[in-house]
């Protein structure tokens, strides 16, 4: 296998050649291996993950960043790269030096998991979802079941002109099972999904109980009826909370919106935002997240990071220069999808600290509403303040007991009415992130991000999705 | 415009001795990008270059096929090597339920087909982009109330090259870029927050002829943001225009209307009775200028439209080689090499071939211009933007949040709304109420929007969840 570690002499060589041009310039090598593994009534596949490494140089040129990328680290690819961006840095004065602190550390992070799925065969990978998949179609009136297995160790090497190298392997793994039935042209679904920074444990739960109850779950979806229209009280499942924080105080608190003056937050720092029992955290080192990392790709180590703490908006997600043109510090948050596209203000895994209340607890106090379960996307609004959230299906709440299971929802409303109307937040057996989940930004860029907390009470609009 | 024929394919075809049959996918890529405030520059990315092969071998395994696919953009001897043999490897591991397939033979070296390459762009892509982004900003110079509050123009030069061992060896150039822009309305007296207004579109060419009169509507959208109020909820006569049918019906078309879709058993039955007999939607790669158009498929098969419903019932199903296969037919020449939601959209030869509904036609109708449409409408919605649709392929659904949308009063569009969720099936089997089921009229003139050409759309019944929320 190849190492990136091999390739610091030419990168730091292509760095050089453009100090003339530059008050400071970095590189982030890139490169995965892994397998993906699918089987459906389409087959069964495997796949080795795609031969792409490469690197991406980026150089400050006075008052913006200039950057380029090369698909090989052989000493000609990454040459004609620093060409490149020799020829694009000549075009303006190399100016002052970007702004925040540069990364120095001399750091290698290689953690093999105890229990590697690495070490699978491609023939072990898919017979591990072949019987995944039986399990789930063992159950009358499961007509189709998709089930993949992701194993995946992305490599990163940063280098840059203040002499750090940094080095850190990140073995992800992602899985899912996803029962569907069709009667009359109707579709049942539920699903299993599962991911995060480790090995064999992280596919624990994928039982077979855990498969047919799912499965059963899928089925019941075709008598599920449509949700209710308009403002209700809800109760958000941990996963869907997850979402709230990453929506609600995820983007909003990303740095870089505050430098574009794209953030209705900005002017709210340091206020009072919600119920002094609401806490959100952005949590890079978080332990086996699915959106954990070492470093980010400046450099600057992962770290939790409060952003609301017990109602009041202390925190925001900074990189290099953000933090510097703010008075802040780096906060870990500085992500690339890989060497191919471009670098932003980030979260990791992003949650609602968990609360004291019991699930049913908070049942109870919501007396009459909706509880959704399961997301499946979510947008922010960073100016207007406004996001929207759907799930896959929910239960309406009467008097205090879930009933009815309606079919998919979308939520939506103003952030700062929907956290400021929380009423409860309750208690987790365990703080987990959800996996296999990837956050865009801009037109694409996805990236893992993990979110998770307790369940939430509060008020929003909801409707079909 | 001056290129050498694309040879990626053919260079890795004479370099490694595969054994029959075997498809090689090849793409050399260029990439540039601009990123913007309201401001200044934030990021001037590219020339990023890749250039890369998806090697696919196909091999017996009983009355199945085993399919290995391997992508690598390590061209040199040893990496072709490793490259060959991960794909054996994943060919051994693999099952796909076929045995006889043909593969293509038959496009050209050069293939020629609808217009997908810009000269302009293609000769000089940094400037174009460049370009492009002084064309958006200028009309918002002097403008007191509305700026750029984030943007971004990305474009791409790809050459396509496919070579297989049925003696095909077609290549052809192509220019894509995308567009983002966020108009941000703000400042007058003590008033409301400021109100942001997105746009993103895929387009093929970077032309600055008609970006002055769209940048100008778009500054009053977000003026509008700012402005509106949130609609009342219950079930309404809904229209769509085209730039929000396009975040519509490609996704949630993409799977039950297609190969895919029948193996898995979730297919619609042909001839069955979704929409009114005036809803004609096809599959159409010839499209000029569409995103997703291209003189021969992902597999080297010459396109041709497919009509996906035809008056208002099931057609005919997207096929690639594979999935034609499985059901003892040829393709219909709809391989794409796209990840319909995730990464990596601009390079393809990573991704495995998959039958395609876009680029995507609905057919014209008779009930004239937009302001036509509405007459006779006393109370209604126009969807102008909706946070994220989402379509579900699989449950045929969509919905989401309403950026902005106008109320439709006395056939009129009247003050603008915004907040709340509209959505519902997108089609149904049963007669229950979705948006094809629903549609009441059909918009006479068509606009091509990403990868979707349609009028707009007047539908009977979707659900609008508004009110206020709560304070």
């Amino acid at each position: 296998m190849f190492d990136l570690r091999s390739a610091e002499v030419e990168l730091r060589s292509a760095l050089r050649s453009v100090e003339r041009h530059t008050t400071f310039a970095e590189a982030l090598a890139q490169g995965s291996t892994g397998t993906t593994v699918r089987t459906s009534h389409a087959g069964s596949s495997g796949e080795f993950a795609p031969g792409l490494r490469g690197a991406a140089l980026r150089a400050w040129a006075g008052n913006h960043w200039v950057e380029v990328a090369a698909s090989a680290l052989t000493p000609q690819a990454l040459t004609e790269a620093a060409a490149s961006l020799n020829d694009r840095l000549s075009k303006t004065p190399a100016g002052p030096a970007p702004p925040g602190p540069p990364a120095t550390l001399h750091r290698e992070e290689v953690h093999p998991p105890a229990r590697p799925l690495s070490d699978l065969s491609v023939e072990e990978a898919i017979a591990r979802v072949q019987e995944y998949r039986g399990w789930a179609l063992a159950v009358p009136g499961i007509t189709e079941a998709h089930a993949f297995l992701i194993t995946e160790e992305d490599a990163r090497l940063y280098v840059n002109t203040a002499g750090a190298f940094e080095f850190q392997v990140l073995p992800r793994v992602a899985a899912a099972v996803a029962p569907v039935t069709v009667e009359n042209g109707r579709v049942g679904q539920n699903w299993i999904r599962l991911g995060g920074m480790g090995g064999e444990e992280i596919l624990q739960p994928i039982t077979e109980a855990r498969v047919r109850a799912v499965a059963e779950g899928a089925k019941a979806m075709l008598g599920a009826k449509s949700p209710p229209a308009g403002p209700r009280t809800v109760v958000l499942d941990p996963s869907t909370a997850g979402v709230l924080a990453h929506e609600s105080f995820g983007h909003g608190t990303e740095a870089d919106q505050f430098i574009r003056k794209r953030s209705y937050l900005q002017p709210l720092y340091g206020k009072m935002v919600g119920p002094e029992m609401l806490s959100i955290v952005d949590e890079g080192s978080f332990p086996g997240g699915w959106g954990s990392l070492f470093f980010d790709d400046e450099g600057t180590p992962t770290r939790r990071n409060l952003l609301v703490d017990h109602g009041r908006f202390v925190g925001v997600l900074h990189d290099r220069v953000t933090a510097g043109q703010l008075g802040g510090q780096p906060t870990g948050n500085a992500r690339r999808s890989d060497f191919l596209s471009r670098l932003w203000v980030r979260m990791t895994n992003t949650y609602v600290e968990p609360g004291e209340l019991s699930r049913e607890e908070l049942l109870a106090e919501a007396r009459d509403g909706i509880l959704l379960e399961e997301p499946t996307s979510g947008l922010e609004d960073p100016l207007g303040g406004q996001m929207q959230i759907k799930v896959l299906r929910g239960y309406r709440i009467e008097r205090g007991k879930t009933t009815q299971l309606v079919s998919g929802i979308a939520l939506s409303g103003r952030v700062l009415d929907v956290l400021r109307a929380v009423r409860g937040v309750s208690r987790v057996d365990r703080l987990v992130m959800d996996g296999a989940a990837y956050c865009g930004k801009g037109q694409g860029d996805y990236i893992p991000a993990g979110s998770g907390g307790g369940y939430v009470l509060t008020e929003a609009i909801v409707g079909p999705a | 415009m001056t290129t050498d024929r694309p040879d990626t394919a053919s260079r890795v075809r004479d370099a490694l001795h595969l054994e029959a049959p075997w498809e090689i996918y090849g793409q050399r890529l260029r990439r540039f990008e601009l990123y913007f405030d309201g401001t200044h520059v934030e990021t001037v990315r590219g020339p990023i270059t890749l250039e890369g092969v998806g090697i696919r071998v196909f091999r017996p395994r009983g009355s199945s096929l085993g399919v290995g696919l391997h992508a690598t953009s390590d061209l040199s001897p040893e990496g072709l090597r490793a490259a060959h043999r991960f794909a054996e490897a994943n060919a051994k591991a693999g099952t796909f339920p076929a045995s006889q397939f043909e593969l293509p033979s038959k496009a050209p070296k050069v293939a020629r087909g609808p217009e997908v390459c810009s000269a302009p762009l293609w000769e000089s892509p940094a400037e174009a982009v460049e370009a492009f982004v002084h064309a958006l900003l200028a009309p918002l110079e002097g403008v007191s109330d509305v700026r750029a509050s984030f943007g971004s123009v990305r474009a791409t030069l790809s050459e396509t090259s496919i070579a297989n061992s049925e003696g095909l060896d077609t290549s052809y150039v192509a220019t894509e870029a995308e567009l983002e822009l966020a108009l941000a309305a703000f400042g007058g007296p003590e008033g409301p927050p400021p109100g942001e207004y997105w746009v993103n579109r895929e387009m093929r060419t970077l032309e600055t002829g008609p970006v002055s009169s769209w940048v100008t509507a778009w500054a009053q959208r977000a003026r509008d943001v700012r402005r509106a109020r949130p609609p009342v909820s219950g079930t309404m006569p809904v229209a769509f225009p085209p730039s929000q049918l396009s975040e519509i019906l490609p996704q949630a078309m993409a799977l039950r209307f297609s190969g895919t879709g029948r193996l898995q058993r979730m297919a619609l039955a042909t001839g069955t009775a979704i929409a009114p007999s005036a809803i004609t939607i096809q599959r159409d790669p010839t499209l000029p200028w569409a995103p997703g158009s291209a003189p021969v498929d992902d597999e080297g098969a010459l396109p041709s439209p497919v009509a996906l419903v035809d008056h208002g019932a099931t057609g005919e199903l997207a096929y690639d080689v594979l999935h034609a296969a499985a059901f003892d037919r040829r393709t219909n020449g709809a391989a794409g090499r796209l990840e319909v939601f995730g990464p990596h959209a601009w390079y393809r030869f990573v991704h495995r071939p998959v039958p395609l509904v876009t680029p995507m036609t609905v057919a014209c109708g008779p009930d004239g211009t937009e302001e036509e449409l509405l007459e006779g409408i006393e109370e209604g919605l126009w969807v102008d933007q909706l946070g994220w649709a989402n379509p579900d392929p699989r449950a045929g659904t969509f919905g989401g949040e309403l950026r902005v949308g106008y109320r439709i009063h006395h056939g009129k569009l009247a003050e603008p709304v915004r907040g709340g969720t509209v959505g519902g099936p997108v089609y149904s089997t049963d007669g229950s109420p979705s948006l094809l089921g629903g549609v009441m009229r059909i918009g006479s003139r068509a606009e091509l929007v990403g990868r979707l050409l349609a009028p707009s759309l007047v539908v009977k019944g979707p659900v609008v969840a508004g009110g206020s929320p709560p304070a």
